[in-house]
């Protein structure tokens, strides 16, 4: 899919409430027009809550139902049920698809528990996450998915666990697709939602957001953090069905060795909130802990890559 | 385009069964908890900018990635930029490969930022 046969019609609204640059705005874009007008939203409070802005006037050009915190799973199973019960009665010309829209507060924390049991019971919805890696919509407070040593208006002296992987915890409950996108790559973003189109049952989606008001950077780097996680490792692009874990895009080049993983400083320099690890004097010891991190789950990944090389080469080896 | 929703809703005025209805203003209208999706909904927010993006058409070569980057949808599929929602982030000046997308300081003259 290239960039020009995207479709033209817009179903995000300008003029919405969002902040400038904002990643979740972008995010719905390329959702919407992956999933097209057939489509029936479930918006779980968070930024999307406020950039569609206040009654009586909508941003989202689809039917949206706003929810409560700890409902995304709850709702969504609802919502695909009377789907089902009412295109067995032939209400739908075709059956719309279930959308799920949560921030990382409303997944990670808050939303787990009802997310784990529509996941079990594999309701047929899609569940994005969109994860600005904070409670941004209230302040910047700390998440479950923030990441070591970033500032929060909660961890002022950078935050003291690693981030938990919610993609990771989908995974192990078994559901049909999981992903895992970025902003900085639009096409793979609208590939991943075209196939959970197609997929029945739940689909759990995350894409990482970075949120110029509340990780301090320039409202104009919103695309080039987001492009700098991946090139640096601190987000990783995969999906995940039948079983199998697929990288795609730029963690996929970095993996089969067509291009370098950046050293981790250039995204941590780029945003205000890992700011106290530079000034007023560099903080070896954290970076280094970070840098050991991702450096050891890619070095793994590179190396089973080149083993599963190695293994089909000998496979198809008319010697063997 | 915007808030003529008030004006929509009073002609779909439903009589409140075992309830006399008073005499009260027409265009209060009635009262519904569903919003009515709209352009604009905050009102014109290209007056939250400072700088405004500019399109060099010569040096620009159609990549679309202004388009799809936009967060406000407000470069359309044909790259002309609707200044009445832009809300002068940035974001397609900076991630334009050959630089044909600049910002100008709105109250000056159209290049004479220069670069």
């Amino acid at each position: 899919m290239r960039l020009r046969d995207f479709p033209e019609e817009e179903l995000f609204l300008q003029g919405s409430a969002a902040c400038q640059g904002c990643p979740g705005s972008a995010a719905l874009r390329v959702a919407f027009k992956a999933l097209g007008r057939n489509t029936v939203l479930c918006v779980i409070a968070s930024c999307t809550s406020v950039l569609q802005s206040p009654y009586p006037v909508s941003a989202l050009n689809l039917p949206t139902l706003n929810m409560a915190f700890a409902t995304g799973g709850a709702t969504g199973s609802g919502m695909a049920a009377a789907a089902e019960r009412l295109a067995a009665r032939g209400k739908f010309r075709e059956k719309p698809t279930i959308l799920v829209w949560a921030g990382d507060g409303g997944t990670y924390d808050i939303g787990i528990q009802a997310l784990s049991g529509a996941a079990e019971r594999n309701a047929d919805f899609i569940y994005v996450c969109y994860n600005n890696e904070a409670y941004s919509n209230t302040g910047t407070q700390r998440s479950g998915a923030t990441p070591y040593a970033a500032w929060t208006t909660n961890t002022t002296k950078g935050k003291e666990e690693w981030r938990k992987d919610v993609a990771q915890i989908m995974i192990a409950h078994g559901i049909p697709y999981v992903a895992t996108a970025s902003l900085a790559y639009p096409t793979d973003m609208f590939r991943k939602f075209a196939k959970a189109k197609e997929v029945k049952g739940t689909r759990y989606i995350e894409i990482q957001a970075p949120c110029p008001p509340g990780w301090k950077f320039p409202s104009a780097h919103t695309v080039k953090v987001a492009r700098l996680a991946v090139q640096t490792g601190m987000w990783m692009l995969y999906e995940h069905e039948n079983g199998k874990t697929t990288y795609t895009a730029g963690t996929q080049r970095i993996i089969q060795g067509q291009a370098k993983l950046l050293p981790v400083e250039e995204y941590l320099k780029a945003q205000g909130r890992f700011r106290h690890l530079f000034h007023p004097e560099r903080d070896e010891e954290r970076i280094a802990a970070i840098q050991k991190r991702i450096s050891g789950l890619f070095e793994a990944l590179q190396f089973t890559h080149k083993m599963k090389e190695h293994l089909m080469d000998i496979e198809i080896s008319p010697r063997l | 385009m915007g808030r003529d929703f008030a004006k929509d809703r009073s002609k779909e005025r439903v009589k409140m069964p075992g309830r006399k209805r008073r005499e009260e203003p027409e265009e209060i209208g009635f009262l519904t908890t569903l919003s009515v999706p709209s352009e604009g909904s905050v009102g014109l927010t290209g007056s939250w900018r400072t700088f405004r993006p500019v399109l060099d058409g010569e040096r620009c070569n159609k990549c679309l990635l202004c388009w799809i980057y936009c967060p406000e949808a407000c470069i359309s599929k044909d790259l002309r930029i609707n200044y009445d929602y832009c809300k002068g982030c940035g974001v397609c000046a900076e991630e334009c490969p050959t630089k044909a997308m600049s910002m100008v300081k709105e109250d000056e003259e159209e290049g004479a930022a220069g670069d």
